[in-house]
């Protein structure tokens, strides 16, 4: 695996644009394309919005760390580590995707949508630090 | 984010322009809500230069079509680019939404 960037910054919602806009600059400049590039994103922003709205609980917010690397298989792998309690995000049940319009519920949404866009996908538990590794679909045509 | 409207006839035609996100739907939502709350019954979500959307901008077209049907009126989004359609069908959102290609059709079926 090549490391691209690795980015240490405090879990709050004011820096999930400038979280994204970096992890999208690092795949662009590696060649990704537009959509692919846009599924990064995506990935991006739900994983990091899940540690920033659940990680930290009602306390002030601490950091999170975001590394990127390119795997050998091509793929655009993040690495997304809090030092919140232990939890396994992947472990989340699948959401609600059978109830009509009035009775659906949204819950789960994001880290299905993540799960959907990734190939391998890992958590450990790393001392006092929960490590999500992601490694995001290439488009295939 | 950009959101515009506009009133065609009996539609109220809301256009989406750039990252519908989790720091950019609240914005959504309101906008939404204030357009909803008035007589009109038929609503048009024009997506033709929407170029990313998360699970918080799905969320939003969710309330926004929750409170639509709520009043028993139509809702009909249409224009999305590959990226967007992606993340609807992933969602499982295109078996709840109407969801038309174009917005000339939709705007046809509206009428």
């Amino acid at each position: 695996m090549r490391e691209l960037l690795r980015l240490t910054r405090p879990a709050h919602i004011d820096n999930l644009g400038g979280i994204v806009e970096c992890v999208s600059q690092a795949a662009r400049a590696e060649g990704f394309s537009e959509h692919e590039a846009l599924r990064i994103e995506l990935v991006c922003e739900e994983a990091v919005t899940n540690v920033m709205n659940y990680a930290y609980g009602d306390r002030k917010p601490g950091d999170m760390e975001i590394a990127c690397f390119i795997n050998d298989g091509g793929q655009f792998v993040m690495e997304i580590s809090d030092y919140g309690p232990e939890f396994n995000s992947l472990d989340v049940p699948p959401p609600d995707m059978k109830s009509d319009l009035m009775n659906r519920r949204i819950g789960g949404l994001g880290l299905h949508l993540i799960r959907e866009l990734t190939g391998d996908k890992n958590y450990k538990r790393v001392g006092d630090r929960n490590v999500l590794t992601l490694a995001v679909l290439r488009i295939t045509s | 984010m950009e959101i515009t409207s506009r009133q065609e006839g009996a539609v109220s035609i809301i256009e989406v322009a750039g990252r519908m996100d989790a720091v950019t739907a609240p914005t959504f939502d309101k906008f939404f809500r204030e357009i909803s709350s008035s007589e009109i019954q038929a609503f048009l979500i024009l997506m033709n230069n929407l170029d990313y959307i998360s699970s918080a901008g799905l969320r939003s077209i969710l309330m926004a079509a929750k409170q639509v049907k709520a009043k028993n009126g139509r809702l009909v989004l249409a224009g999305m680019k590959d990226a967007v359609k992606e993340v609807f069908n992933l969602s499982g959102f295109q078996a709840i939404l109407r969801i038309c290609e174009s917005g000339e059709d939709a705007l046809k079926e509206l009428q």
